[in-house]
């Protein structure tokens, strides 16, 4: 029950976010022909060594493998790492901080519902909905690329979605974690949004980028995946069961939080 | 006679404020404890601790002989809860949010849905932004007392509820008392918790008040005079004290009969007069001067 009205709060924001998605997704797909060319002078003007990386990716020779890993950075690098960030942290912010603030938290937590159930069920339908137009959009890239006469490997953009959607999660159960923390959705979003800004900010500076959580999701991760260099456990194994095991944790944290908290 | 709940010697502080100091008190099964205190008293969070919703800092208590410390779920569940200071959900319309509420219990007692749905005449198609204070409280009210539980715990249930409505509320609470629920209810309302409760209790800066002393303070009370007179309207001699209040009310205090000597003013030249005022304010008041050396 908690569930269903966790969705039908939350449906609209889905449907809004992978249109959102979908609507970043076409256009670069449709211009990538008119990019193409210029590429080459865009790349002499930037600085950092990644991005130079990037930009040789998609100046390669090779059409085939330019276009991917132009895709690795439309589909993951960019369109879901700012649009599946802020529709995480959107959702993520009123689990319990709204509930809290609309003074409905006691009513909900006087029936006879365990908090850890509250918790979970509203935990698993937002996770759903950050997560599944993350899937929808990417394979939707596949039958979208035949109209530019390319093509993008359905098994590598599952993988790139999969750890994608496992990036976005973690923020979002830290998110989650914070909404359990903080009183107001107020001082959870400010929260997150400096721990994401700093984390941003420490990615573009080349010295110091080692240590920002964005390289577990940008160019470097998956340029390789949709080249077809980089497999499923490997990608995993690599990266993937550290994301894994940051948002069992945060959720755990979250949960016990949510267990002693005091009304 | 079993005790369905008991709190022994129960403190509790938020940060350094103590809020609760060795509270004591048991209810019987099936009775009906009116829990009354001025705002901040401690009321709701003596509630809350009972359902495990605050955690105590210190003393012993028994639900359902249970510790709601670590036995909360199970409590609640023989348990239904009126939070004081809630909302609803306001997007929800009434029947979807009833069937929301409803839904965690294992039983619900569907005459009485039915009977207070039309008592309450609430339009339950609408969605809850669009109800009245009163509406959202009736609304509370049905999703609280329709579950079949053994105990009601139930906060300030008469609040932003009109005359009517009181009385309706009355009688559901009677009709509940009868059907042999135990029922915990604070309220700012002395005579609704007077007309219903077995017993009252009165908590004052988190600390239950001693019978004696309520008594006390009501005996005074009775022999009090809150009165409004044309002006220059001489005072009959017999009365000990005379207080003018903020609103221009005087308060007198009467050592005899109070009629009696209101008797001896000329009728036309009185607006108003209140004899044996028990406002809870009032009484809070004498306790508080009564605790004064």
């Amino acid at each position: 029950m908690i569930a269903g009205k966790t969705w039908r709060e939350s449906c609209w924001m889905a449907v809004t976010y992978t249109l959102l998605l979908e609507v970043l997704l076409v256009p670069a797909i449709v211009l990538w022909p008119t990019l193409r060319p210029e590429a080459a002078s865009l790349a002499r003007m930037i600085p950092a060594d990644f991005v130079k990386r990037l930009v040789d990716a998609i100046t390669s020779p090779d059409s085939g493998a330019a276009y991917r890993a132009y895709m690795a950075i439309q589909m993951f690098f960019k369109g879901v790492n700012v649009v599946g960030i802020a529709c995480a942290v959107l959702l993520g912010t009123g689990v319990v901080a709204r509930e809290r603030e609309n003074q409905t938290l006691e009513f909900l937590l006087g029936r006879p519902v365990s908090r850890s159930r509250v918790l979970w069920d509203k935990y698993w339908v937002l996770a759903l909905v950050v997560v599944v137009p993350i899937f929808l959009t990417s394979w939707s890239a596949v039958p979208l690329s035949w109209i530019i006469d390319h093509s993008l490997p359905f098994a590598a953009v599952t993988i790139a979605a999969f750890h994608n959607a496992l990036f976005v999660l973690t923020l979002f159960t830290f998110t989650v974690l914070c909404s359990v923390l903080f009183r107001s959705q107020v001082h959870v979003a400010f929260a997150v949004g400096t721990v994401i800004v700093i984390q941003v900010g420490i990615f573009f500076v080349q010295q110091i980028r080692v240590a920002s959580l964005f390289r577990f999701s940008d160019f470097d991760v998956y340029g390789p995946v949709l080249a077809g260099n980089v497999g499923f456990m490997q990608l995993f194994l690599a990266s993937g069961v550290w994301l894994l095991g940051a948002t069992v944790l945060l959720y755990l944290a979250a949960d016990r939080a949510f267990r002693r908290m005091d009304l | 006679m079993s005790h369905v709940l008991e709190m022994r010697g129960v403190d509790k502080r938020y940060g350094t404020r103590p809020v609760l100091h060795g509270v004591d008190l048991h209810v019987a099964r099936g009775e009906v404890l009116g829990f009354v205190g001025p705002n901040g008293a401690g009321k709701s969070t003596c509630l809350r601790i009972l359902l495990g919703l605050t955690r105590r800092d210190g003393g012993a208590v028994q639900v359902h002989g249970l510790d709601p410390a670590w036995d909360s779920l199970a409590i609640r569940r023989r348990t239904a809860y009126l939070p004081g200071e809630t909302s609803l959900y306001l997007h929800m319309r009434g029947s979807a949010f009833l069937e929301f509420a409803l839904r965690f219990y294992a039983a619900v007692d569907l005459p009485l849905r039915r009977r207070l749905e039309e008592l309450f005449g609430l339009p339950l198609h609408r969605r809850i932004r669009t109800y009245s204070a009163g509406m959202k409280q009736k609304l509370a009210l049905l999703a609280t007392l329709v579950p079949e539980v053994e105990l009601y715990l139930l906060d300030e249930p008469d609040r932003a509820l009109d005359a009517t409505a009181r009385l309706q509320l009355r009688d559901v609470l009677r009709e509940l008392q009868r059907a042999g629920r135990t029922i915990v209810l604070s309220s700012h309302h002395l005579s609704e918790v007077e007309a219903l409760a077995d017993r009252l209790l009165f908590l004052h800066e988190g600390r239950v008040v001693d019978d004696a002393r309520v008594r006390a303070v009501r005996d005074a009370l009775r022999h009090e005079i809150r009165l409004r007179l044309e002006a220059g309207t001489p005072l009959p001699d017999g009365h000990e004290q005379v207080r003018e209040e903020p609103d221009g009310a005087l308060r007198v205090s009467v050592p005899g009969n109070p009629y009696a000597w209101l008797a001896r003013i000329d009728p036309r030249r009185i607006r108003s007069a209140e004899v044996g005022d028990t406002r809870l304010e009032e009484i809070y008041k004498g306790l508080t001067e009564v605790r004064a050396p």
